[in-house]
């Protein structure tokens, strides 16, 4: 399903004195099976903007077109719930989206509402506790008694059990430790491959950025500061900074090369692999000149 | 050096039909350190950080902090006014219904007179660059925002050691910088101690001490340097090594010696130059 979202603007609390202008004037395209990526300062309307993707924000000016679903300001779309199936969200904090008294149940929620059978739903939550990096005792435990991280993995499970076709993941992998961050990662690329998904990531990792993505979008003040390939976005270190964002280690250590040895080096370096690459090159060309 | 808080032989398990998360801990902090925990998810860091401010009491073994017992009835408050914790979960922790009566709160407690209160109020969310939402519900700002809400509400209380619950895991790059520097310099002026759980390496890296956490034990303990020597052990426990000791690993198994292992790009660069002039 291709998004189009134009002219959409969102104020908190509209109306009121407290009313916060978050999101003004977006116009954005993601066509179905984009790997985007939305990065920006704290506050600059990201969450906002996720959360209009399935109704659970509504927009105060402006329309937002999934496939034939559409929500548009001051209109009310009747099918939010068929939408909904369509479209799962990790939020930022998990404890927002737990709330029943076994994991279990928490994971079977979405696919029973949904009217997956019972089975298969139990098959699902089985299979993937155990990909998200937990094993199958946690699904008689309550979820409220675990740890912020594993908390974080049943969060994800419990979205990955309805089989959305757009996922959104807000910062998903905030609080996982270094083994899980990578795993759950390289999870969500499999399954936006595997399942042609369309994934949009709002995340601060600037490495996880420049690997996964299509397209990356950067947020400023509840509006759209820059946008285009990771190439791209990641070439222009000093608009990044002004933007409160960096470009990922990768490519600062190459900067630093550059720097240092006055070479000149390829900048798309977005693995360790590359990285390493980059310094055995001049390494190796130190030896062929001796 | 000054010991501040002495954990010893510490167990811990949540319910009494549950295995044990901790299992003989003891650990030490020193006055004016910064102290950094790693460990992998459940492990069991922010359990023992509820422990350091007597949240949650030891089944076995002892927490001492300045010579105050968590055990003593009447020392638990002596140790909450020195132990402040930014919470993993920033909701957890907001009580007002402002950003400014939330910071208040913890203050008013404290007895403080209201000409004082006001000036820790705006300074503190000044550090974290709040100013603007002090009429704001803390419930209702963006996920980094109340990240530093907490925080800030932490550092007007000015316990003499902070404990960080991964309390910038939501902030942008340069959010992250900034608010690890306000913590340094609070440190560095006030004497101020902290402990930083965390799960950035680069973070732990700087860090003038790291314990390393599996599976309720502390198994590891020493300078960022010497702990990451191990980067096997390390990766078999679920974590990993930071950025430029990656890079020396890759280079070191091509068979390139470096004299020493670098925690900075900066070093890293320097000894490939130094590495590339030998060659
Ligand atoms: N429920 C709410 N009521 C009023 N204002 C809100 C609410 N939620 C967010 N805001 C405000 O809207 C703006 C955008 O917030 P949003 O959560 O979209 O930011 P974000 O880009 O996701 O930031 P972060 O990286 O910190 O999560 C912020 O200024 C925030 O204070
Ligand atoms: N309220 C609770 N009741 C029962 N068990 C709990 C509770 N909170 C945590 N646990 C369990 O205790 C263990 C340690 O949890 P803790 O929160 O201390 O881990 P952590 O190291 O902080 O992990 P993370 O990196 O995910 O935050 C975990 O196995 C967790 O499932
Ligand atoms: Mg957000
Ligand atoms: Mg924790």
């Amino acid at each position: 399903m291709d998004i189009t979202i134009k002219g959409l603007e969102h104020s908190y609390s509209k109306g009121t004195p407290f009313e916060r202008k978050a999101l003004s004037n977006i116009n954005l395209s993601i066509p179905s099976g984009t790997f985007q990526t939305i990065i920006g300062h704290t506050g600059s309307g990201k969450s906002t903007l996720i959360q209009h993707l399935n109704g659970l924000l509504k927009p105060t000016q402006g329309s937002i077109q999934i496939g034939d679903f559409k929500i548009q300001a001051g209109v009310k779309e009747k099918r939010l719930k068929a939408l909904r199936k369509h479209v799962g969200i990790v939020f930022q904090y998990p404890e927002h989206q737990l709330f029943e008294e076994t994991i279990e149940k928490d994971i079977l929620f979405g696919p029973l509402n949904f009217g997956v059978p019972e089975e298969e739903a139990k098959k699902r939550a089985a299979r993937l506790i155990q990909q998200v990096g937990l094993d199958e005792s946690y699904l008689s435990r309550s979820p409220f008694d675990l740890s912020g991280g594993q908390m974080r993995r049943v969060a994800i499970a419990g979205v990955l059990a309805m089989k959305p076709s757009i996922l959104i993941l807000d910062e998903p992998t905030a609080g996982l430790d270094p083994r899980g961050r990578r795993e759950i990662m390289d999870l969500f690329y499999r399954l936006h491959e595997e399942e042609g998904l369309t994934t949009i990531l709002v995340t601060h990792s600037m490495e996880d950025a420049a690997r996964f993505s299509d397209d990356i979008l950067i947020m400023e003040k509840g509006g759209i500061a820059l946008q285009g390939g990771p190439e791209t976005i990641f070439s222009n270190p000093e608009a990044l900074k002004k933007l409160s964002l960096d470009v990922p280690e990768t490519v600062q250590f190459i900067h630093r090369l550059e720097e240092r040895f006055t070479k000149n080096l390829p900048h798309s370096v977005f693995t360790l692999e590359a990285a390493v690459d980059a310094a055995l090159s001049i390494l190796q060309k130190g030896e062929e000149n001796s | 050096m000054e010991e501040l808080i002495t954990v010893q032989g510490v167990s811990f398990r949540y319910h009494e039909d549950q295995p044990h998360v901790l299992r003989d801990v003891s650990l030490s902090v020193y006055k004016g350190e910064w102290l950094a925990i790693v460990g992998h998810n459940g492990s069991g860091k922010s359990t023992l950080a509820k422990l350091l401010n007597g949240l949650q009491l030891p089944e076995q073994g002892d927490v001492l902090v300045e010579g105050y017992n968590s055990r003593d009835e009447e020392s638990i408050w002596e140790i909450r006014r020195r132990v402040g914790i930014v919470f993993q979960n920033p909701d957890n922790q907001f009580v007002g219904t402002s950003v400014r009566d939330d910071v208040a709160f913890g203050l008013e407690n404290s007895g403080m007179a209201r000409e004082l209160m006001l000036e820790r109020i705006s300074e503190s969310v000044l550090k974290v660059r709040m100013e603007d939402y002090l009429d704001q519900e803390p419930h209702r700002l963006s996920g980094g925002q109340k990240q530093r809400v907490a925080i800030a509400g932490i550092i007007a209380l000015r316990p003499s050691i902070v404990i960080l619950d991964e309390a910038t895991s939501m902030l942008d790059p340069a959010g992250r910088k900034e608010v690890l520097q306000t913590m340094r310099k609070l440190k560095e002026e006030e004497g101020m101690t902290v402990i930083s759980i965390t799960h950035d390496l680069e973070e732990a890296a700087q860090a003038d001490r790291l314990v390393v956490m599996n599976a309720g034990e502390v198994i590891d303990e020493g300078l960022p340097v010497e702990v990451f020597k191990k980067g096997d052990m390390l990766e078999q426990i679920g974590l990993d090594l930071p950025f430029p000791l990656q890079v020396q690993r890759a280079l070191s198994e091509k068979g390139y010696d470096f004299s020493r292992l670098t925690l900075s790009q900066e070093e890293l660069v320097n000894e490939l130059w130094t590495l590339q002039l030998k060659v």
